[in-house]
């Protein structure tokens, strides 16, 4: 994993337990690196390390770190200066989705060494199907953080699902269904 | 007729591969139709607006912007502009068919916020279009630069720490000085260097303040703590850039030297004592300490080790005799050395093999003339070293901790001989020497047994001890010696005169005699003082009720004077050497008179 998804957890840990818990974390997860950069390479094994860290410290389960983590990611991005260009995936949820996989295809020429996952959005009767695979096991709850995260920076409001299915073996489902009780929402289709 | 002749690319198929488009009549120079990227970065009436009116073309440089002149640029990179924007588009022109200029090409963007600011997202690129990778990749050259900035902080951090930690690990908390390792460290590099370097001479100075201890304890460590630290500076300071200087631990300092030349040495190294002499402040007090120094050369083959070694034998063998001087290591007392180690293995030998023997020396009566008692002295007689002289094998029997078996060795020789003289008829006395070492309440014990054992009369037995002896524990040395006389045995002060001597020495131990050492026999009989010490011992004594014991006698008129002043006993050459067993009583046939 780049550094930035390291340096992501960090500043999650941090805006929302503070630098001790930070610290006990890293002691826990045996890091002996004073700081992340972003982009360098680190094995996977140091980020799976620290989410379980940051369980243990914050007194949350693995999954729920890594929700909170996903959501986290995309604030994060966008102060990190990223906002530029994750604007360029699109205006609402929907764009943003179906121009996800053309963004890891892009961004890939600048991160050669990255694992991207493969999203692909199918729109069905009513909501938006959308399926996630990755090289690495049991990151679905970070999906379903970065959803949340995507769908507060767009101002809409989606009820995101896991669905659980054997017709995908090594991927991951989720339906989102959006709900137009918020009259502030904004979406392609309403524009 | 090549494949690509049949192709044609439909209206839809530009629009979809070229968003950024814009055909021009070449008659007019109209703009016909533009892409759908491009068209809301247009103003509102560029259709059927003429090229030149809505673009300027910046590269390459036409003067008339004509569809004409453009045509002969087909084969250009283009960069063009829209007038009045900030929009700027890069690619080529191309003639589609008779009558037609198309401009296909991308948006030409500096940063990905420009794009932003204009409206146009990853849906307006076609999906080869590379720009917004260069964005993305832009970006991330920026963060690794950021990165770049970071690691070299980090770098410099962890080397600042790193330093720091090296000079904590090398520097003594105290004095601030360079500690062991650090010493261990620097020193053994100045060594590789004064290896390929021979112009130069390298010294090693170990030096050792005294009685730093007797200030710890009588004025507290802050005290001792500041005088080190005065101590380690002024070291310092004499060392200067010629060396280093180092706190081994304790009150230990070492100092490396590189001198020019040979005569510079000794120069440097008492310049360094001088200054360590010099009065101490601490606290409106003063504090005089004087300092003892072991200094050898290091010659190129020696190693840090070897030489710390040298200087250290070199400042030991100095402090045995007088302290606050400067002792050089060198071959004589290496060879001295050598041969004192290996004195000392054939000693323990001999000392475990019980290969030392008792000589006996006569005492005779100055009353009847008559043989009175014998003194059991060490004596060694090596099979390969030869004779070694007793003050020389007693010294390093102290030195191994082994005085007090040899003295229980001799004591039991001594003993066996005795009871042999005893059960032969001849009923002498024998005097005996306690060290220190052997003066603990096993002793009594020890001695009660071995006479018991073969069945020796106490009163038989006197031993003799130095008033050194005696007053190391004055309390306990007490309990003792009352317990051997309450055991019968008796007890004689030997080397009388020599030690301190105090009259309350023989008030307060239960001695019954004196042994005057030689050194006042030696000129009993030319020197007024010693006359006259030697008659105001003899009275003390007689009123004290003590026997007096003159060591030493070599001459006639010794033997004279002493018995003229009322000395009860003699001993000398004289009067007979010490011999073995078997000779020792030959010059006295049947001359056997009361026990000294």
């Amino acid at each position: 994993m780049y550094g930035m998804v390291n340096r992501g957890i960090e500043d999650f840990v941090v805006s929302s337990a503070g630098v001790d818990k930070w610290n006990q974390i890293k002691k826990i997860a045996d890091l002996e690196l004073p700081e992340f950069l972003d982009s360098s390479l680190y094995n996977d094994d140091t980020t799976y390390k620290l989410v379980e860290s940051a369980s243990q410290v914050l007194n949350i389960a693995p999954e729920a770190v890594l929700r909170g983590f996903g959501r986290h990611w995309i604030l994060y991005t966008g102060r990190e200066g990223w906002a530029s260009v994750f604007d360029l995936g699109g205006e609402n949820m929907v764009d943003f989705l179906n121009g996800l996989d053309s963004m890891h295809a892009r961004v890939q020429i600048a991160l050669p060494d990255a694992k991207m996952p493969l999203f692909s959005v199918i729109e069905k009767n009513g909501y938006l199907e959308l399926t996630y695979r990755s090289p690495r096991p049991c990151l679905a709850p970070m999906v379903l953080g970065l959803l949340d995260g995507l769908a507060e920076q767009f101002n809409e409001t989606w009820d995101v699902s896991l669905i659980e299915s054997d017709s995908c073996p090594g991927c991951e489902i989720f339906h989102l269904k959006k709900n137009n009780d918020n009259p502030d929402v904004v979406t392609r289709d309403a524009a | 007729m090549t494949p690509h002749d049949s192709l044609s690319l439909s209206g839809s198929l530009v629009e979809e591969l070229f968003p950024f488009h814009c055909l021009i009549s070449e008659q007019d120079n109209l703009i016909v139709s533009v892409g759908t990227a491009l068209t809301p970065l247009l103003p509102q009436n560029y259709h059927c607006s003429r090229f030149d009116a809505v673009f300027r073309i910046v590269r390459p440089e036409i003067q008339a912007l004509t569809a004409q002149t453009i045509k002969t640029h087909t084969r250009s990179c283009v960069i063009i502009e829209v007038v009045d924007t900030d929009i700027v588009l890069r690619g080529q022109f191309v003639i589609p068919a008779k009558g037609c200029l198309l401009f296909i090409g991308s948006i030409l963007v500096q940063n990905a916020e420009s794009l932003e600011n204009i409206g146009i997202n990853l849906h307006s690129f076609a999906p080869f279009d590379l720009t917004p990778d260069f964005l993305i990749l832009r970006k991330f050259r920026e963060i690794e630069h950021k990165d770049i900035k970071k690691r070299t902080s980090m770098l410099a951090e962890l080397s600042k720490s790193r330093d720091e930690l090296s000079e904590h690990a090398y520097t003594d908390e105290l004095t601030k000085i360079t500690n062991r390792r650090g010493f261990w460290n620097t020193g053994t590099k100045i060594l590789n260097e004064h290896r390929s370097n021979k112009k130069s001479v390298l010294i090693l100075a170990l030096l050792d303040l005294d009685g730093f201890k007797a200030i710890n304890d009588n004025h507290g460590h802050d005290a001792g703590d500041a005088i080190l630290c005065a101590a380690a500076e002024r070291i310092r300071d004499t060392v200067g850039d010629q060396g280093i200087a180092g706190r081994l631990g304790g009150d230990e300092f070492v100092l490396m030297l590189i001198l020019e030349q040979q005569r510079d040495i000794k120069d440097h190294v008492e310049r360094t004592l001088r200054e360590i002499n010099y009065p101490f402040q601490h606290r409106f007090q003063q504090f005089s300490i004087k300092a003892s120094i072991g200094v050898t050369e290091i010659e190129p083959s020696d190693t840090l080790e070897c030489a710390i070694h040298h200087a250290d034998i070199a400042m030991y063998e100095g402090r045995k005799d007088t302290r606050g001087l400067i002792t050089w290591y060198t071959a004589e007392l290496a060879q001295r050395l050598e041969e004192k180690k290996q004195l000392l293995v054939r000693l323990k030998e001999a000392i475990n093999h019980k290969v030392i023997e008792p000589h006996f020396q006569p005492i005779i009566s100055f009353e009847s003339f008559k043989l009175s008692s014998f003194e059991a002295l060490a004596r060694w007689n090596d099979p390969e070293i030869g004779i070694v002289r007793p003050d020389i094998f007693i010294a390093l029997a102290e030195e191994l901790g082994m005085l007090d078996q040899l003295d229980h060795l001799i004591m039991e020789k001594s003993l066996d001989q005795l009871a042999c003289w005893h059960s032969e008829g001849k009923q002498y006395s024998l005097h005996i020497n306690v060290s220190a070492a052997s003066l603990k309440s096993a002793l009594v014990d020890r001695v009660v047994k071995a006479i018991s054992d073969r069945n020796i009369d106490a009163s038989y037995l006197k031993l003799e001890l130095t008033e050194t002896t005696i007053l190391e524990n004055t309390d306990f040395t007490i309990s003792v010696l009352d317990s051997l006389r309450d055991n019968g045995l008796t007890l004689t002060l030997d080397d009388f005169g020599t030690g301190y001597s105090s009259l309350t020495h023989i008030k307060d131990f239960p001695v019954s005699g004196l042994k005057i050492d030689r050194s006042f026999v030696a000129d009993a009989h030319t020197n007024e003082k010693s006359k006259a010490l030697l008659r105001s011992v003899a009275t003390i004594a007689k009123y004290m009720d003590l026997h007096i014991i003159a060591e030493g006698i070599e001459s006639q008129e010794q033997f004279d004077f002493l018995r003229d002043i009322g000395c009860h006993y003699g001993q000398g050459f004289f009067i007979g050497k010490p011999a073995l067993a078997n000779t020792c009583e030959q010059l006295f046939p049947e001359q056997q008179d009361a026990a000294a």
